[in-house]
Formats: C-alpha cells, sequence, structure tokens
C-alpha cells in the first residue's frame, strides 16, 4: 500500500514532465538576450567571401530587368547580381565607369558612350554597342514595362563601332548618366529578345553572379553562384548569395536574430527588432495634396492664399516627430530634401507655424469662418499624419472630411470627385524625373491635369544651364516654387531604411535607392 | 463503404462551388490595386489603365468570376495577377511544405494524445490530475504565441533549430526535419490536449461498459482487454477527434507559415490577399476546401473500419 502511494505521485510527476515537454512552452520562456546569438552552422563569412543572405519583402517575379519593378521587390538586388549595369553609382549618386569605360556629353541630349571590349554574356555573345542598342529598343516594347523603361524611351542609340554607341534623346535629361546606374542600365543578351517570356524565367546575363536553379524555389528563394567568367569579381566579394522572401516582417526579424539572415532589405526606420543596425535609405514626399487647385470641387481651394494659410496652420516639427519619430524629417511641402541639390535653409522659414497668419490669410480670401473639404485618405499611406493635419487645420476653422478609400483606391483616385487626397511619393536617384513626374499631366498622383508653366519652364532651363552653379540656382528657384504655388500639404519626407549586421557588412546605397545596391554590400 | 466514397465525392461538387463562390465574393471587398501592386506608385495613370486592360481587371466582377470558373472546371485555375505564374504551380510548391506540417503535428499529436489520454484514464488519481491540468493549459494556450516562445528557446537561445524557413525532403531529409520541428510543435500542443482530452473521456466512457466488466471477469489479463477492446471502442471518438485537429491545421497554418516563413499554402493565402491576387486566393482556398472534404471522407471510412453498425447504416 504505501508502495503504490509513493509511486503514484513520482509517476504523476514523471507524466507531468513528459507532459511538460510536450507543452514545451508552458516552461520555456525566456526573454533573456534576443540579440546576441551567432548560429554555429552560419555560413556567413564576411572576411573571405561566403554567403551573403538577404531578406527580401517581395517576390522577385521575373528576371527581365525590363520588366522588373525595382522598389520593394527583389527585383534590383537580383538583376544586380545576373546583369552587368552600364555605370555603377557611389554613395553620392554620382555615375562611375563600369561597363561603359568613358562617355562624353555634348548636351543634355547627346551623349557618347564607350564600352569595354572583354564582355561578354553566357552564352558566350559578346556585350558590344549593338547588344546595347537592341536592350534600348527592346525597352520600349515590353509588355509589361520596368520601373526604368520611360527614362530610355526617348533615347535613339547607335552602334558607331563594336565599342562606341551615340545616344540621342528626343528630349533633355539632367541626370541621363546616373539613370543608367540603375535599372535603366543592365545590359540584357540581346538574343533573349526573341523570346520575352523565356527571358521572364531564365536570366540571360553577363553579371558577376548565375542562378543557381538546384537551390532557388519560385516566390520562395533565390540562391546565385559566382560566373566564373565575370570581368571583375573582386568587386562583388561574395561567393554565394540567397535572396528570401519573408511575407512577414517580424519573421525576417527572427531569421536576423537567429543569424540565418545578414541583411533585410527594406524595414521601418525605427524598427530595432532585429538587432541589426539601421541604415537610411530613401526618402518619400509624403502627404495630402491639393487635388482641385482650380476650385472645381471646393471653391476654395482655387485661391493660392487659402493653400497657403493652411501650410501656416500646421506645426511640421509636431506632427513629423510624432506621428514617424526617427523615420522622418520635418518636410516643407517641397519634394526636396536637406541633402538635395537646390536645397536652401531658406525654405525652412517660408511657413512657419503661425495660426494667426493663417486666419488672416483666409480672411483675405473671403473664408474667415473657414469652410469644408472632403479628403480622400489610405490609411496605409498617410492616415495617422491626416489626422494630425485635421486636427490643427481645425484650428482655424477649415474642417479636413477624411474619407477612407482604400477599398477602391485607384478608381476613387481617378474619379476626380475628390478636393484632397493623401499621397506619398518616392524621391528616386535622380530627383529630377520626381520634380518632372510631380507637375506632369500624366502624373500618378496627379488625376486632375494640373499645370504649373512656371516649374516646368524651369525644369526645361535645367537642360540648358551651363554649369553646376547654374543649375543648382534653379533647382533652389524650382523648390522655391513648389512651396509658392503650394500643391502640396507635406509636413514629413519619410525615410525608407534597410538593417544589416555591421559586423559583417558595411552597406551603403546611392541618394534616393529604397534598396542598397549590391555592389555596395561588402564584409566588413 | 463505396456508395459513401460516391455519394461524398458527388456532394463535394457543389460545397466546392459554394466555397469558390463565397471566396469571390469575400475578396471583392478586400481593398488593394493589383496593377499598382505591380507598376508602383511612381507609374503613370495610363500605364495603370494599361496594366487593368492587359489583366482583365477593367472587367466586371463578375465577368471576371465566370471566366475563372470556366477555366478552373478544366482544371486552369488561372495565373497570378502579381506574379504572373501559374497558379497550379505555385500550388504544388506550396502544398507539400503544407501538408509536411500538417501530417507530423497530426502524427505527433496523434501519439502523444493516446498515450498520455489512455494513461491518464487507466491510472487515474494523480496521474490523471496532472495530465488534465497540463492538457487544460496545453489547449488555452494560443498557438502564435507557443511559435514566439519556442523561437526564441530553441532557436535563438540554444540554437537548435532553424527559427525560419522550410527545406524540402528530397533536398535534405534531416534539413526537412529539423525546419518543421518548431512549427509542427507549435501546432501539436493544441492539437494533442485536445485528442488526449477526447482519448481519456471515450476509455473511461468504454471502461464502464459492462461487456468490459465480462471479460476482465474471464480473466482476460488487462493489458490485453485494454488494447484489444478498450481502445477500439474508444477510437471512434479519437478518429474524429484527429480528423477535426487535421483540419484545423488548415485554418492555423496561414499564422504559423507566417510567423517561420514556411511557403506553404498559408503563406501563399496571406500573399495572394494582401496582393488582392484574386486567382491566387480562389486556387488555394479550393485547394484547403478539398483538403478538409477528402480529410472527412478518411475520418468517416474510418469509423467505418472501426464500427460495422456505420457500414452497415
Amino acid at each position: 500500500m504505501m508502495q503504490t502511494r509513493l509511486r503514484r505521485p513520482a509517476l504523476a510527476l514523471l507524466t507531468t514532465g513528459l507532459l511538460a515537454v510536450a507543452v514545451t512552452a508552458c516552461g520555456g520562456t525566456n526573454t533573456s538576450d534576443e540579440g546576441s546569438t551567432t548560429p554555429s552552422d552560419d555560413t556567413s563569412s564576411a572576411a573571405g567571401g561566403g554567403e551573403l543572405n538577404i531578406a527580401l519583402q517581395g517576390d522577385i517575379t521575373t528576371y527581365d530587368p525590363w520588366s522588373a519593378q525595382s522598389g520593394y521587390n527583389g527585383s534590383l538586388l537580383s538583376n544586380q547580381a545576373l546583369y552587368d549595369s552600364l555605370v555603377h553609382l557611389d554613395a553620392s549618386g554620382e555615375p562611375q565607369p563600369w561597363l561603359v569605360t568613358d562617355w562624353t556629353e555634348a548636351d543634355s541630349s547627346h551623349y557618347t558612350l564607350t564600352l569595354r571590349d572583354d564582355v561578354t554574356f553566357t552564352d558566350g555573345t559578346p556585350l558590344d554597342a549593338d547588344a546595347v542598342v537592341a536592350n534600348f529598343e527592346y525597352a520600349k516594347t515590353a509588355t509589361t514595362p520596368g520601373e526604368c523603361n520611360e527614362w530610355v524611351a526617348g533615347v535613339t542609340a547607335t552602334a558607331t563601332d563594336a565599342t562606341t554607341v551615340d545616344i540621342a534623346l528626343d528630349k533633355p535629361s539632367v541626370g541621363f548618366m546616373t539613370d543608367l546606374g540603375t535599372c535603366a542600365g543592365l545590359i540584357v543578351n540581346p538574343t533573349a529578345f526573341d523570346n520575352p517570356e523565356s527571358l521572364s524565367s531564365t536570366p540571360a546575363g553577363s553579371g558577376p553572379y548565375l542562378l543557381d536553379d538546384t537551390n532557388s524555389v519560385q516566390g520562395q528563394v533565390w540562391a546565385y553562384t559566382r560566373n566564373p567568367d565575370y570581368w571583375a569579381p573582386e568587386a562583388f566579394p561574395f561567393d554565394t548569395i540567397k535572396l528570401t522572401y519573408f511575407s512577414e516582417a517580424t519573421a525576417a526579424s527572427n531569421a536576423a536574430k537567429a543569424g540565418q539572415i545578414d541583411l533585410i532589405q527594406s524595414v521601418d526606420a525605427t524598427d530595432t527588432s532585429s538587432g541589426l543596425a539601421i541604415k537610411l535609405t530613401s526618402t518619400d514626399f509624403r502627404g495630402l495634396m491639393f487635388n482641385d487647385i482650380t476650385g472645381t470641387l471646393s471653391e476654395p481651394l482655387a485661391d493660392v492664399r487659402v493653400r497657403q494659410a493652411m501650410q501656416y496652420a500646421i506645426d511640421r516639427e509636431a506632427i513629423a516627430s510624432a506621428i514617424y519619430g526617427d523615420a522622418a524629417e520635418t518636410g516643407y511641402s517641397t519634394p526636396f530634401t536637406t541633402e538635395a541639390d537646390g536645397w536652401t535653409d531658406a525654405l525652412k522659414d517660408t511657413y512657419p507655424y503661425d495660426p494667426e497668419k493663417a486666419k488672416e490669410l483666409l480672411a483675405e480670401a473671403g473664408y474667415a469662418d473657414g469652410f469644408t473639404v472632403k479628403v480622400m485618405t489610405v490609411p496605409f499611406i498617410y492616415g495617422d499624419a491626416a489626422q494630425a493635419i485635421a486636427g490643427q487645420l481645425a484650428e482655424v476653422g477649415i474642417t479636413l472630411e477624411l474619407s477612407d478609400q482604400s477599398a477602391d483606391f485607384f478608381q476613387q483616385l481617378t474619379s476626380k470627385t475628390w478636393p484632397m487626397i493623401t499621397y506619398n511619393f518616392s524621391i528616386g536617384t535622380n530627383p529630377i524625373h520626381t520634380y518632372e513626374n510631380l507637375v506632369s499631366p500624366n502624373g500618378f498622383w496627379n488625376v486632375m491635369q494640373n499645370e504649373s508653366p512656371t516649374i516646368e519652364d524651369l525644369l526645361g532651363q535645367l537642360d540648358q544651364a551651363g554649369d553646376d552653379a547654374a543649375r543648382t540656382a534653379i533647382l533652389e528657384e524650382i523648390a522655391k516654387e513648389f512651396q509658392t504655388e503650394s500643391w502640396y500639404l507635406s509636413p514629413t519626407l519619410v525615410r525608407g531604411a534597410c538593417a544589416y549586421d555591421d559586423q559583417k557588412l558595411v552597406v551603403d546605397s546611392p541618394p534616393g535607392s529604397p534598396v542598397p545596391f549590391l555592389y555596395m554590400i561588402t564584409p566588413a | 463503404m463505396a456508395r459513401l466514397v460516391v455519394r461524398r465525392l458527388l456532394l463535394a461538387v457543389p460545397t466546392l462551388f459554394v466555397v469558390a463562390t463565397f471566396s469571390f465574393l469575400l475578396m471583392q471587398l478586400v481593398p488593394g490595386d493589383p496593377a499598382l501592386m505591380i507598376l508602383g506608385q511612381n507609374a503613370t495613370q495610363s500605364q495603370i489603365a494599361d496594366l487593368h486592360t492587359q489583366l482583365g481587371l477593367d472587367q466586371p466582377p463578375m465577368e471576371q468570376y465566370v471566366s475563372w470558373l470556366g477555366s478552373a472546371i478544366t482544371g486552369d485555375l488561372g495565373t497570378s495577377i502579381i506574379t504572373g505564374r501559374s497558379v497550379v504551380s505555385s500550388l504544388s510548391l506550396a502544398l507539400p511544405p503544407t501538408m509536411s506540417l500538417a501530417i507530423l503535428a497530426t502524427v505527433v499529436s496523434l501519439l502523444l494524445g493516446v498515450t498520455f489520454g489512455m494513461l491518464g484514464a487507466v491510472k487515474g488519481g494523480w496521474t490523471d490530475r496532472a495530465i488534465q491540468q497540463v492538457a487544460g493549459v496545453g489547449l488555452a494556450i494560443p498557438n502564435f504565441w507557443v511559435a514566439y516562445i519556442l523561437i526564441l528557446v530553441f532557436a535563438l537561445t540554444f540554437q537548435l533549430f532553424p527559427a525560419t524557413g522550410y527545406v524540402p525532403i528530397n533536398q535534405d531529409p534531416v534539413g526537412w526535419l529539423k525546419s518543421l520541428v518548431l512549427p509542427v510543435a507549435s501546432i501539436a500542443i493544441a492539437n494533442t490536449c485536445q485528442i488526449l482530452l477526447q482519448t481519456r473521456a471515450s476509455v473511461l466512457d468504454v471502461q464502464s461498459r459492462d461487456f468490459i466488466r465480462t471479460l476482465q471477469a474471464t480473466g482476460i489479463r488487462r493489458g490485453a482487454v485494454l488494447t484489444k477492446h478498450v481502445l477500439r471502442n474508444a477510437a471512434i471518438p479519437v478518429a474524429v477527434a484527429t480528423g477535426i485537429s487535421f483540419i484545423g491545421v488548415f485554418s492555423g497554418v496561414v499564422v504559423i507559415e507566417a510567423i517561420f516563413n514556411t511557403p506553404g499554402l498559408g503563406n501563399l493565402l496571406l500573399t495572394g490577399v494582401q496582393g488582392a491576387d484574386f486567382p491566387v486566393v480562389q486556387g488555394t482556398i479550393v485547394v484547403f476546401a478539398i483538403l478538409v472534404i477528402l480529410t472527412n471522407l478518411a475520418v468517416d471510412l474510418a469509423t467505418g473500419w472501426l464500427d460495422p453498425r456505420v457500414r452497415l447504416s
């Protein structure tokens, strides 16, 4: 009997222990030291080649660079592995010789490129002037055009000999060589253009890496091994590269903590949960847009004094820091970052926070009692800040009726029924394109086809500017004019970021690129 | 039995139709524009409009659905709007990770659940009370919380298993198993407890029946009575509970696969919904529905095998 009594509690304990193993979490809570672990089977070797593991936030849907969107998906990194680029960009965004060893710029419409003569595609086809010409021609006809195609849409390229390409643009383009350092300069084997569908699934490049089909799974993971015939292997120090798609940011963060990932391509600039170092990358010009500056839908907005009054009525610093913290700079309703050519500190003083001045301007315009205006919002673009702006405008008598139109965003955007909208515009590697796009009647956000003859004229003058100083002076005028015309109510310039293991890597990217460039990721 | 199978398979057709139609209607409520996701916000309006036409998104929703349904009947589930890949090929890549998860989690749950459920019922006393207490706790813990704790302990602290990812079994069987240990454990805990409690209750019920007492009175060994008679009679509700657990895995994989970045059906469904990619969502939901129908059929067959009365009815 005594034996039985002793045995039962012992058995109960054993049972409980075994079940506790099954219900592992019950006894397993441990909140210590999340970020300091290094896996024993870590294959990342910073010093001598090794593997570079990158977490992507988007799928790689095509290997055709002329159909790829380079933004937040993985296409740019993948294509920089598989394809060689006409020029490289440095960390300040300046073009540097690469496949193009030298270039001359007769004016902003005429360029002559001199190519290396020792580069071949993986099938042995020479990468020569004819190949470059064929790429620019193909870019114009791609069924699903990539992000950069429009930058070479006006190119007429002529191969004058095997290594020389003359380029004539249908209109001047400042920063054309910078464009050739992005996805607009990745050169595809022209033999692949006969079968674009095949190109979408089978790369045809001359880049530093080859796709490792055996270890790649579409939509999940892409592995790359060195191209043994690449002419400049020292510029790409890693022996293998693995890109892994993570649909959830937390999973990528956990993988980084476990040492499975060295770099997360895109993170929220304030998100340090992965334990990795944060590198700020792109800048988004984000805010509320005065869609209806002709006053068709909301009469007050036609008066520039009303739009300017609204600029005075918002406390930019407070909104930027409260909503975005370190992830945003204060914006001054102009798409110029403080590092941009054309920025001057005087832009900060154009619209100080001055509700009284706002009320005066409203009274001058005949709206002393304020007015109400409808705003189409999309929470994932600018929801929180729109609420904050609405709160501050209410103080001067202006009521913003915010309406979430996420469900059919594009249809609503193009319906021309919203006098104001939330918008987000990425300032790219060549900001001139951003300025052009903002005032272009065909621009994505400019659905009312508003026109700014002054800014368009200034943009035109850029192409004729004789030197850098003259160009900067014009850009300063453009920056100011964006504020004066007051199409945008933007208290923030929101920063994109990537996260990387700074013990293993040194990471850089040209200004405006949402992701680091592959050749700017090197061992620490 | 053959009639049962045929009847169930015929019933599957209207079930699939209803599921597909309902999911399509729900997809109409999902915000987002696939063309915008493909081209980005720096695209021009004309590019977006052209892509709408190219993808057929400018057609009325009902026309899109009828067109999809017509192709689906022939086995063509269309192509993803976002990636341009065949939905069937995406599903064939996503099915093995999810099935690996579901089957392993169910096998583990069944083994542990039946073992400890029987132990509790047979031993009684402290053992039973301890088992019930732990099972109650196990049932109450959400699987996503368990997943994060397992990652914290076994991937980040002790580095025994990878925190994320999936290795195909044909590439590296050991790596496959290692990549599944944590997600399987996350799912299996609650399922184990569910099967355990069902087993315990069934065994206790059968043990109290007269025929068991008669068998014991005839001198048959206790172990033999337990395995040959008690377990077989108690197995029917356990089989049903196991089937429900297996089906439950499919509803849980969306979260678990996202946490572990397992490239299965759950992740495919999630990215499909995020991209308003209706062919991918439709295809994935149809596959989930087929899996549920087949599981129910398997449970019916197992019940029939275990209980002749079901076969006769």
